[in-house]
């Protein structure tokens, strides 16, 4: 699970499901959350919070140009390459974090991904799970 | 209405524990203790049935003391008029559903309440068969009837259905409920399934070290803090295999086993037995309707 701390600065509801805006450094990252704000008390503006993803659901975007729906995009160098025969594990350096995509091992290959390479990691909102940073 | 004021220690295999409960259970309702095994959830539904003894305080059911420690009351079991119905139905082999259901009976009873029951909780077919010959769930209600042969006002219910399986465990919480709904019972369950519970009880204790940590309706308790935006199981690892760089871990979760792939740090300090927690946020499931039909394979 990658983890990410960040902190709170917006939430815009409507109805069941909200939209939470959070500072991680100098980037904005969003994320969807089912039920309604009060459920949440560790999610209000202002608080810290642990970001959360799991590996799988990093995709990795090289020499990005045009537009995306993702959100949540982090750029960072690749620091290790693992591959195997179907999969790949990338390792990315995001400021002073560390964080991995697992990706296929055709794709690593068709973007002839390699250490050093400098890549965004892009996540779906509705992959973002928040929880309470103590 | 029952009033429950009860101590008693308990020895355990964590050690010793202070069950301590002080509670009013009204009439007519159908109440759940809910809580890990070892939380001391038995050992209530005993105390209440007389076949233990609390070290001290009070059971008051219905202004009638069952047992109070000051007064030296404590009734036997006997002369308390309830139904217990064990995980295990207890029935006799040697003798047919409806010898079962009249053994039951006691001097001056009314013997008509067996040919009612075997009516009403559908036995009709199976009167003169032996247990061995009924699958588990035949037996269960076998047990259920049996339990109200006393016309008790009160139903002890200790993990009744949790030796059958999904589907068998659905019918009966339904006939659970008409039961509990006939017969105008107060109804005491002890399960660790918040489905169970859901389907079936008004209001649960959460039970923690013999305590009550928790009251409410089986919303207030499950869904508030357990669910809302993500499903979150408890379960137990049963295998750990490598699959390239990533883990798939065959997870026990209720009577279903799963496997969920986990990364190389999800891994780290697992071995097969661990509990574990998995939490999956709910945006991701394929929703679609089952018919009767599948439910019942």
């Amino acid at each position: 699970m990658n983890r990410l701390k960040g902190h709170i600065t917006a939430i815009q509801s409507s109805g069941e499901l909200s939209l939470v805006d959070i500072a991680y450094n100098q980037i904005h990252l969003t994320a969807f959350m089912l039920g309604k704000p009060d459920e949440h008390p560790e999610v209000t503006v202002g608080q810290d919070i642990w970001v959360l993803f799991k590996e799988s659901e990093v995709a990795i975007a090289k020499d990005f140009s045009g537009s995306i729906s993702l959100r949540n995009r982090l750029e960072g160098y690749i620091e290790k390459i693992v591959v195997g025969d179907l999969l790949a594990e990338v390792t990315l350096k995001v400021g002073d974090d560390t964080i991995v995509s697992i990706i296929s091992r055709r794709a690593c290959d068709a973007m002839k991904l390699k250490v050093g390479d400098h890549v965004t990691a892009l996540i779906k909102a509705n992959e973002m799970t928040l929880m309470e940073y103590h | 209405m029952i009033e429950l004021s009860v101590k008693k220690r308990l020895l355990s295999a964590e050690g010793s524990l202070e069950l301590m409960l002080e509670t009013t259970i009204e009439e007519g309702e159908f109440i759940a203790f809910f809580g890990q095994s070892g939380a001391g959830k038995t050992t209530i539904l005993r105390m209440i049935a007389g076949l233990e003894t609390p070290d001290s305080g009070h059971i008051i059911v219905n202004g009638t003391p069952w047992f109070d420690s000051q007064k030296r009351i404590n009734l036997p079991p006997a002369k308390r008029p309830i139904g217990f119905v064990f995980q295990d139905y207890a029935l006799f082999p040697n003798m047919s559903v409806k010898e079962n259901l009249r053994f039951a009976l006691q001097k001056g009873d009314n013997p008509a309440i067996v040919e009612e029951l075997i009516e009403v909780i559908g036995l009709r077919e199976l009167a003169d068969r032996l247990p061995a010959q009924l699958s588990g769930g035949q037996q269960q209600r076998v047990a259920m009837a049996r339990a109200l042969v006393r016309r008790p006002r009160l139903l002890l219910l200790d993990e009744p259905l949790s030796a059958l399986d999904h589907a068998m465990r659905h019918k009966l919480q339904d006939e659970l409920a008409k039961i509990h709904q006939r017969f105008g019972l107060t109804t005491i369950l002890v399960s660790h399934d918040p489905s169970e519970i859901f389907r079936l009880c008004g209001r649960l204790y959460h039970l923690e070290q013999g305590c009550i940590k928790k009251a409410g309706t089986p919303s207030e308790i499950f869904v508030k803090e357990k669910i809302s935006s993500s499903f979150k199981f408890v379960g137990e690892v049963l295998a750990i295999e490598q699959c390239e760089m990533i883990y798939l871990l065959t997870v026990a979760i209720g009577t279903q086993v799963v496997k969920v792939m986990a990364t190389e740090r999800e891994r780290e300090g697992l071995t097969i037995g661990s509990p574990i927690q998995i939490v999956s946020k709910a945006f991701h499931p394929i929703i679609s309707p089952i018919t009767h039909d599948d439910r019942e394979q």
